[in-house]
């Protein structure tokens, strides 16, 4: 009832989301996506003889491809489904296949050229090829009204990397400067899960409201429930290419309209 | 500067404190028995915030010690102590809600917290609980916090980074004064109505942290009291009405800085004057 009482909803369509606004954007996000990338929607009891609520989770397997000065480059691979949060060993040998299978794009200016001819041959030695199994969650913030991206991100031998790590392996290049420069103190962060209580890394919210509203405003005169129904589409779009989690391109035009 | 004498519950708050026995892990003293660090800590203070005492103490006991401040964790009973909660809301989750959930009697002090220096659980706690990680997560609570009011972060990014340092600076050095000479303005949004409140509730056995919108009114236009807020995140524990006062007892209660303020309490008013340091008003709920 308190989510409700001090809000003036208005009649139109609003960049900040109610949880039941939130719920309708990721639903219809799954149906827009079940063809492209497997995200789940995980529903949990926020506490008891409450509504059921949820959010949504993707882990996907990103190819990382470290060159000799040290700089990286990210390449989309394989997805994978289910919610697992660590790599248990015994997924080892598929993880190993999977790494084997991904196609090697290469997306920064610092690739090698000499390098890309075959990306696996060399496929066990950890120093020149890495992926990282990262494992993403879009969860409703209560308090900026908005979707959040959380993610961590599992080294083949299941241990979580680090901040820097995270910025060296998986934001691309272009954008590093402007994340580790936005807000106080950088665009991404490690706190709690909502959910889950344990930490995960997020990419900051504070920011989503001004985005959405201008997307809102330029986008002529969209009924509400379809700028609710491309939310997490143009959402995703804009924060997701940092750190690995695109969207296809045609679905952005398709839904943008 | 914002004189700020006349909040006397403010300043008993800030002036609150939890004496704490450190205890170093006998797995990680090569078998030694060290005696205990003892330390009165205010609960606005941070783990984070004395680590550094409690490094010197154990330098001081043990040769050859090497660990940086980056990997010293704490534990209370076997659970971590996640290090960017401030200490007094740790006390009262891990000592006095579990106390109450375990019908204890006895009261846990001085608090019994084991200290490591290895094995730090990184699935379980925030990683590199070092001063400029506990100042960016608190500045990141000050800015929800503002969000919640306004809807924005303007005031707090508007700030000038020397404002927002002594926010920080006059928590790190216990100063009173300086720290609600910033943080007046912030908590009474320049005397304008919040849009919402900065609340955290906290249930026992680790369920989410529930943390609704609140707006400073009710239906009515009447200030929202703790009650109302309470019952309507969870009504099962928490009664809009005691219907025969006297005739049954309460099934549950909250800790704010470790004391049970009355239900009654206008929500606006506790949430300027018994927030903690971060503009949070962290509410503990213990069973009866």
């Amino acid at each position: 009832m308190t989510s409700e009482t001090h809000q003036h909803r208005q009649s139109g369509p609003s960049a900040r989301l109610s949880y039941s606004d939130f719920e309708v954007a990721i639903k219809a996000f799954l149906h827009q996506t079940r063809h492209h990338t497997p995200w789940s929607y995980v529903e949990y009891s926020p506490r008891r003889g409450q509504p059921l609520q949820g959010y949504l989770t993707l882990t996907k397997l990103i190819h990382s491809h470290h060159t000799s000065s040290g700089a990286t480059s990210t390449i989309t691979g394989t997805f994978l489904t289910g919610t697992t949060t660590t790599i248990d060993p015994a997924d080892q040998l598929l993880l190993d296949e999977l790494a084997e299978q991904l196609e090697d794009i290469p997306d920064g200016d610092d690739y090698e050229q000499g390098e890309e001819t075959d990306p696996v041959v060399e496929n066990s030695s950890a120093t020149t090829f890495d992926y990282l199994s990262v494992n993403y969650h879009i969860v409703f913030s209560p308090s900026y009204q908005v979707p959040v991206l959380y993610f961590n991100a599992y080294r083949p031998d299941g241990a979580a990397i680090s901040l820097e790590e995270i910025y060296e392996s998986l934001v691309p290049e272009e954008w590093r400067g402007a994340i580790r420069n936005a807000g106080l103190n950088g665009g991404i962060s490690q706190q709690d899960h909502p959910v889950l209580n344990t930490p995960y890394f997020y990419m900051h919210p504070c920011e989503t409201v001004p985005l959405m509203e201008t997307i809102l405003q330029n986008n002529g005169s969209p009924n509400g429930t379809s700028f609710l129904e491309s939310y997490i589409v143009t959402w995703l779009s804009f924060t997701g290419q940092a750190i690995g989690v695109s969207v296809p391109t045609d679905m952005v035009a398709a839904n943008g309209q | 500067m914002h004189t700020t004498s006349e909040n006397p519950v403010a300043r008993v708050i800030w002036e609150g404190s939890i004496p704490i026995q450190f205890i170093w892990d006998p797995t990680e003293t090569q078998g030694r028995i060290l005696e205990p660090y003892f330390v009165e800590v205010p609960r606005c203070s941070y783990l984070s915030l004395i680590t550094s005492q409690i490094r010197r103490d154990f330098a001081a006991k043990r040769l050859g010690f090497t660990s940086d401040e980056g990997e010293m964790w704490f534990d209370y009973q076997g659970i971590p102590l996640k290090w960017h909660y401030p200490i007094g809301l740790l006390f009262d989750i891990h000592a006095l809600q579990a106390k109450s959930i375990n019908k204890e009697t006895m009261l846990p002090l001085p608090w019994r917290v084991t200290v490591h220096c290895q094995n730090f659980p990184g699935e379980k706690l925030i990683k590199n609980p070092t001063l400029k990680s506990c100042q960016d997560y608190f500045m990141s609570m000050i800015k929800e916090a503002d969000y919640l009011r306004n809807g924005s972060t303007k005031k707090v990014m508007n700030m000038s980074k020397s404002d927002q340092t002594q926010l920080w600076e006059g928590l790190w050095s216990k100063s009173y004064e300086q720290f609600w000479g910033m943080n007046q303005k912030l908590v009474s949004n320049d005397g304008t109505m919040a849009r919402s409140l900065p609340i955290r509730i906290y249930l026992p056995e680790n369920c989410p942290i529930i943390q609704d919108l609140v707006s400073p009114l009710d239906e009515q236009g009447q200030p929202r009291t703790l009650r109302q807020i309470l019952h309507a995140a969870v009504p099962d524990l928490f009664p809009l009405v005691d219907v025969d006062v006297g005739s049954s007892s309460p099934v549950a209660s909250v800790l704010i800085h470790g004391i049970k303020p009355s239900l009654e309490t206008d929500a606006t008013w506790a949430a300027q004057t018994m927030a903690y340091p971060d503009n949070f008003l962290h509410l503990v709920v213990v069973i009866e």
